[in-house]
């Protein structure tokens, strides 16, 4: 008994951010990307957060972005929908991307649009890439202790006409980067990325990769990813965004 | 103890080599139990009882099913089993047993040079103890595997789906090959089918680890108990010379072992008694299945020690709640073995499909009444393996059209694409339909495809 380092009870908020569980042999599983829904469950606080499963990537080129995700729903062991789409388009130009607890996703995403809708109306003309970004930033913020549960790749196209990708963690953290990936599969994807796309740890030449070179890549990363990650499967939802527009691929994964 | 019975087994082995055995017929109609005494003896439900009845008195033939399990379960000249017959179990080539154990439908010989499969984890297994232990490899290098395992919360599972049923005198065990640890795929081929006797095979669900070592101490006990029974000095030794080239079962290239015919009830107090001692510590589900006797066993055991008899059929793991209600709802229409092997074979899906901890192909095993028993691993096609509900939202426009003919779907995704990037267009198999169904409907538009019943 005088080892067990259990941690006090403590009176702060009732809601516990991103899936603490304490079950009865007194562990606390923190971190857990799947809210240790995958254990036993024995004795559980209420928690407000599920996480529904997914990955999301995006990866940055020369002149364009593509962001891609799969399409599969999930809770515990169950699957919920095989056809839920995790991209949603922000304007003509940009896709935001997102993997965690579905009614956040859903909030946030109305959150968002009503706050361009008034930015538009305020400056008469679209929100720009990077503004969006930031805004995101802030909406995530805002929500600093009690936050979206919500992974998010936002990506698209900057003012310059070059793609701009952006990973954030739950609570605004953000970053412009060439390659990421984020949701349940994130352990399997990014290793990936940075030794094909950012061509890190490898020895012969770097060379520009056009987009459909890259959709081919992200299908084969999404095969990968679902073989090992059971959160992942079903279809693959693949945007190209160009300054010409969106374009949008379905590949089909592996149903189990 | 361990030695002995290895050097009875070398010896056995010497003496058989360059043998020929005969088949030995074995006939099945001599037995009448009714269906009334069944049903009053172990009060089974009366759809079990009327089932046993009615294939009881048809004529089942063994060779019949044989034919048909080789048919329709591998259309691969290369795919093999691990039989145990009347005659000596089969050898298996090494070739043979790698290509079996990656085995299933899609094994395509040219992806056999393939870079990646040097650092796939499913790599082929070079020897019979390597492909035997596939189960405690772990995915990444040796070096790590010691200081994850320690970490309780992410011990190797199988999140399974396992599923069982009796036919007639026939016992049909059906598993995934999905092991999972926490929510990675640890094994996606992994055998969950355990030989226990010669005449019993067990599917098991819960801690890999457990049900390993759990299965592989009964067979081997078993196996020590035959040798003993059979050895020289012992007063029925010599008598059954027959009985002794039954029990010789062949399990990979230089593994022979010598395991005889034994009664279901010792298997089932192995497994309680341990299960019972370690108080549910032992992670372990097991459905038990085998013939003794004439008669045909299905048992459940669960981890605090707990057994369910006299079963027709039963599904456990994650997914065997839905694979409970496949066999529900179709095991009082099976008439046959084949029509059971293919219910089994549905409930598992069932549970590929709708569970995430289960997953990958479907492994199948038959007893028959005479105590011998055919497993077969990945029955299911690939192709069978997608969902066919999931509806495509008409956004299938593709980048380039210059595109290279089709290859190989992404769907089964066993690391079958070559890794380099290449502009190689690889389609799914139904966006090659979707796409050609695109074009020939704009070229019935545009009136460029004349047929014979247009004008």
């Amino acid at each position: 008994m005088a080892f067990r380092s259990k941690p006090l009870r403590s009176f702060g908020p009732t809601v516990i951010p991103h899936g603490q569980i304490e079950n009865t042999e007194g562990n606390v599983t923190l971190g857990k990307i799947d809210h240790g829904v995958t254990e036993n469950p024995y004795e559980r606080r209420f928690s407000p957060y599920d996480f529904n499963g997914g990955t999301c990537i995006a990866i940055a080129g020369a002149d364009y972005a593509v962001i891609a995700a799969d399409t599969r729903l999930s809770s515990g062991y169950e699957i919920l929908s095989r056809n839920m789409s995790k991209l949603h388009k922000l304007t003509g130009k940009c896709i935001l991307g997102s993997a965690g607890c579905k009614t956040d996703v859903d909030q946030l995403r109305s959150v968002l649009d009503i706050k361009m809708k008034v930015y538009q109306h305020n400056h008469r003309k679209p929100m720009s890439t990077p503004a969006v970004a930031q805004m995101l930033g802030n909406t995530l913020y805002y929500k600093r202790f009690f936050p979206y549960y919500a992974f998010n790749v936002f990506g698209g196209i900057d003012e310059e006409g070059k793609g701009a990708i952006y990973s954030y963690d739950a609570i605004g953290s953000f970053e412009r980067t060439a390659v990421t990936a984020t949701g349940s599969g994130q352990a399997y994807v990014i290793p990936l990325l940075d030794n094909v796309i950012s061509h890190r740890n490898r020895t012969d030449e770097k060379r520009d990769l056009p987009k459909e070179e890259v959709v081919e890549l992200v299908k084969d990363v999404f095969i990968s990813c679902g073989e090992r990650d059971i959160y992942t499967g079903d279809q693959v939802e693949i945007a190209v965004i160009t300054k010409d527009g969106i374009e949008t691929i379905m590949f089909d994964l592996k149903a189990d | 103890m361990k030695s002995l019975a290895l050097s009875s087994i070398l010896c056995l082995r010497q003496l058989v080599a360059g043998t020929e055995y005969s088949p030995i017929e074995i006939n099945f109609g001599a037995f009448n139990l009714e269906p009334d005494r069944l049903t009053e003896r172990s009060g089974l439900s009366s759809d079990f009882a009327r089932s046993r009845a009615r294939l009881m008195e048809s004529q089942v033939d063994n060779e019949d099913i044989d034919a048909w399990i080789d048919a329709s379960l591998s259309n691969n000249d290369d795919d093999v089993e691990y039989s145990t017959s009347s005659i000596v179990g089969s050898r298996i080539s090494k070739n043979q047993l790698s290509l079996h154990l990656e085995g299933g439908y899609n094994e395509t010989p040219e992806f056999e040079g393939n870079a990646f499969k040097m650092n796939s984890p499913t790599r082929l297994p070079n020897t019979a103890e390597e492909s035997y232990g596939n189960r405690y490899q772990y995915s990444g290098p040796k070096e790590e595997e010691p200081a994850r395992l320690l970490d309780k919360k992410l011990l190797k599972k199988t999140g399974t789906t396992i599923a069982g049923c009796c036919v007639g005198q026939h016992v049909v065990l059906a598993a995934d090959t999905r092991a999972t640890e926490g929510t990675m795929v640890a094994d996606k081929r992994c055998q969950k089918l355990h030989l226990l006797a010669n005449n019993a095979w067990c599917a098991g669900a819960g801690t890999s680890a457990d049900l390993d070592h759990l299965t592989k101490e009964c067979l081997y006990t078993m196996s020590f108990q035959t040798l003993m029974d059979k050895s020289i000095g012992n007063s029925n030794s010599g008598e059954d010379p027959e009985g002794d080239q039954k029990a010789k079962i062949s399990l990979a290239e230089d593994d022979l072992i010598f395991v005889g015919i034994v009664p279901i009830e010792q298997l089932c107090r192995f497994f309680q008694d341990r299960l019972f001692r370690a108080r549910g510590n032992l992670g372990a589900n097991l459905i038990l299945g085998g013939v003794y006797d004439g008669k045909a066993h299905l048992r459940a055991l669960h981890p605090h020690g707990s057994m369910d008899i006299d079963l027709p059929f039963t599904a456990l793991g994650s997914g065997g709640l839905a694979a409970m209600g496949v066999l529900e709802e179709g095991y009082s229409k099976v008439q046959s073995v084949q029509e059971g092997i293919q219910l089994c074979e549905r409930a598992i899906l069932a549970g590929i499909k709708n569970d995430l901890g289960s997953g990958s192909q479907v492994d199948v095993c038959v007893i028959y009444p005479d105590g011998s028993s055919k497993m077969k691993r990945s029955t299911v096609p690939e192709e069978e393996l997608t969902n066919e509900d999931v509806k495509h939202l008409g956004r299938n426009a593709t980048t380039s059209e210059n595109a290279q003919a089709p290859s190989t779907t992404g769907a089964n995704g066993f690391g079958n694409l070559p890794f380099a990037v290449e502009s190689k267009r690889t389609l799914s198999v139904r966006e090659v339909e979707t796409a050609q169904s695109r074009i020939q409907e704009w070229n019935r538009i545009l009136g460029i495809d004349k047929t014979d019943k247009e004008i």
